[in-house]
């Protein structure tokens, strides 16, 4: 039971230590803040590369180190296969403009495969595919946006055929910012558009998408698949999630690196602790014991004095990094993230709370340091008092 | 009453304290006189239970408290025993009434009650007019007025006081003699570490315990 006298104590000491408390209370937030403001970016970026990849066809079939493009004709024998389903074609280029030398991801879908609508009006704003197919539009990435917005391309884009003519689309919406971790570069237009700006026929694909509604079958319907047509690639959405994975989880690596430097700062701090403690505390103390507290009663103060302090650097470092990342989108950090772009990246990241990893650095920070504190602290205070006060 | 039987000290090979048996009655003010290294804080810390005695025991109101273990040791200093160290130990950061507050928090009371107990120490010790003066600024007089205060906030039965005069001028020793008749009248019992010979001549009735390397002499 915690009397409002102990907690009238608890404030006194607080206040009497107040530069030490404060210049741990500072490093302390500063530690949880920029742990937590990683955590929260990774936490974000992949969710949204799971969202978009949870919306894609189960497997994506290309042409063997994409030397040449699928023909139509493999979507019949596809359809043909027992327990495939959704098949969809799909041209995936790379167009780049001149003479910069950016390139967008050029994406033709045949909006009327439902697999095709599917996928895309989860990113999409407006998701208004009939309007869509009326004409000749696109939707396009946010990065895709910028570059044709500095280019005075407002309304529209002339892609240069290889035949040099100049075909115009429209634009007819962004997609959505938070997904521009994928979307960033594309421009998504309806297939027999993107099959004429990179002169293609009508029967030739960059990709062919289909599902495969039986997870337990995926293994099995690849090794079908290679042995039936010898020049494809197979890529299943399981490997491109782990692909994105892996791509964050190294950039974690960073994190890691950062984090490796942050507990080491923790480290000396805690050691600073130990020994002010084992110093300028040991007399204090000795008096408290000298005057009737028990080893508990100092114990009790000194943990409710360092819990207040490290639990508080603890939430404000946690909210911190909340509003950093969340309402000002991370700026500096996020680049480190992010990493190098064709075009510029600017990503609105998604609240995802990850109340493990949390837990996890509430943990290795609070828990540490209060251990740090108890353990000189019942040191100190199971000596005789007056062997503590000399 | 407590009862000191047969008690001895060493470190190492060092006797601080030879076979010593005394008994103070409640309400009886005790002197124990003696040079230097003596055995007088030896002792006192004994009483106060700070220390163990190597052989021996002492019993306060029908409980050993020279075998209590810590936890016991410690309530036994917070509710019966008023300590008045040397050099006062207060805590310099702390002002007179947070001092004395200190003392009180163990015991879990109400603010109210807490007050009280400490406005009325601060009276006894006549201190009530520095109560918010950080203790590192006062006089040594002073100091000494407010580890009395904090001594007696809890209502002990026994106050021990160490070498109480040796760093006070002779207008302090004078106030000090006052209060200790004061508490007297009150039924504290006191015991008093000291070599200072004005302590030996109090007006109130008092009992010489003469010691010299560790063993009582007188």
């Amino acid at each position: 039971m915690i009397s409002s006298s102990f907690l009238n104590f608890l404030y006194l000491t607080l206040q009497t230590n107040r530069t030490r408390h404060l210049s741990i209370f500072i490093i302390g937030s500063l530690i949880v803040f920029i742990l937590s403001s990683s955590l929260f970016i990774v936490s974000s970026l992949k969710y949204e590369s799971k969202k978009v990849v949870e919306a894609m066809s189960d497997f994506t079939i290309t042409k063997l180190n994409h030397r040449g493009y699928l023909h139509t004709s493999q979507i019949d024998e596809l359809s043909q296969k027992y327990g495939l389903s959704a098949i969809s074609s799909r041209v995936q280029e790379r167009y780049f403009t001149t003479p910069q030398g950016y390139s967008f991801l050029i994406i033709g879908v045949d909006f009327f495969e439902e697999q095709g609508s599917k996928e895309f009006s989860d990113i999409s704003k407006r998701g208004d595919f009939k309007k869509f197919l009326m004409g000749e539009n696109m939707l396009i990435g946010q990065g895709v946006n910028d570059y044709l917005s500095k280019n005075h391309y407002d309304k529209y884009f002339n892609f240069k055929t290889p035949s040099g003519a100049l075909k115009k689309i429209n634009i007819f919406d962004t997609l959505a910012q938070n997904s521009s971790i994928v979307s960033n570069d594309m421009v998504i237009i309806p297939l027999s558009l993107a099959q004429e700006i990179f002169g293609m026929q009508e029967d030739e694909l960059s990709s062919i998408g289909f599902n495969v509604p039986n997870d337990a079958e995926w293994d099995n319907v690849k090794l079908e698949l290679y042995e039936s047509f010898y020049d494809i690639d197979v890529v299943s959405k399981k490997e491109i999630q782990n692909m994105y994975d892996e791509i964050f989880n190294f950039k974690s690596g960073l994190f890691i690196m950062l984090f490796m430097i942050l507990l080491f700062t923790y480290m000396v701090l805690l050691y600073t602790k130990y020994s002010s403690i084992l110093s300028n505390e040991k007399r204090e103390i000795g008096i408290l014991r000298a005057i009737g507290w028990s080893i508990n009663d100092v114990l009790k103060l000194k943990f409710s004095e360092m819990s207040f302090v490290v639990i508080s650097s603890y939430l404000i470092g946690v909210l911190s990094a909340y509003i950093f990342v969340y309402i000002f989108n991370a700026p500096l950090l996020s680049s480190l993230f992010l990493g190098s772009s064709n075009l510029n990246l600017s990503i609105i990241f998604t609240p995802i709370i990850d109340m493990l990893s949390l837990m996890m650095i509430f943990l290795l920070f609070v828990v540490p340091f209060l251990v740090a504190v108890i353990i000189p602290t019942w040191r100190v205070a199971s000596t005789n008092p007056k062997e503590a006060l000399s | 009453m407590i009862k000191v039987e047969k008690v001895s000290k060493c470190y190492g090979e060092f006797y601080a304290l030879k076979d010593i048996s005394f008994e103070i009655e409640q309400g009886e003010c005790v002197i124990l006189s003696g040079v230097s290294g003596s055995g007088k804080s030896t002792l006192l810390s004994l009483i106060g239970a700070f220390d163990k005695p190597t052989s021996g025991f002492i019993e306060v109101d029908g409980d050993i408290i020279s075998k209590f273990p810590d936890f016991h040791a410690s309530t036994y200093r917070l509710q019966k025993i008023g300590f008045v160290f040397q050099d006062f130990n207060l805590i310099s950061s702390f002002s007179v009434k947070e001092n004395i507050l200190s003392a009180t928090i163990p015991l879990n009371q109400s603010k109210k009650e807490t007050n009280k107990r400490i406005e009325e120490a601060m009276n006894l010790a006549n201190i009530s007019h520095k109560a918010f003066q950080n203790s590192s600024s006062l006089s040594g007089g002073e100091k000494q007025r407010c580890a009395i205060a904090r001594a007696l906030v809890n209502n002990p039965d026994i106050l021990l006081f160490d070498e109480p005069t040796a760093s006070l001028d002779a207008k302090s020793v004078e106030s000090f003699i006052k209060m200790l008749e004061t508490f007297h009248h009150m039924g504290k019992s006191i015991i008093l570490a000291t070599h200072d010979v004005r302590l030996l001549d109090l007006k109130i009735k008092t009992k010489v315990i003469r010691l010299q390397d560790g063993e009582i002499i007188a």
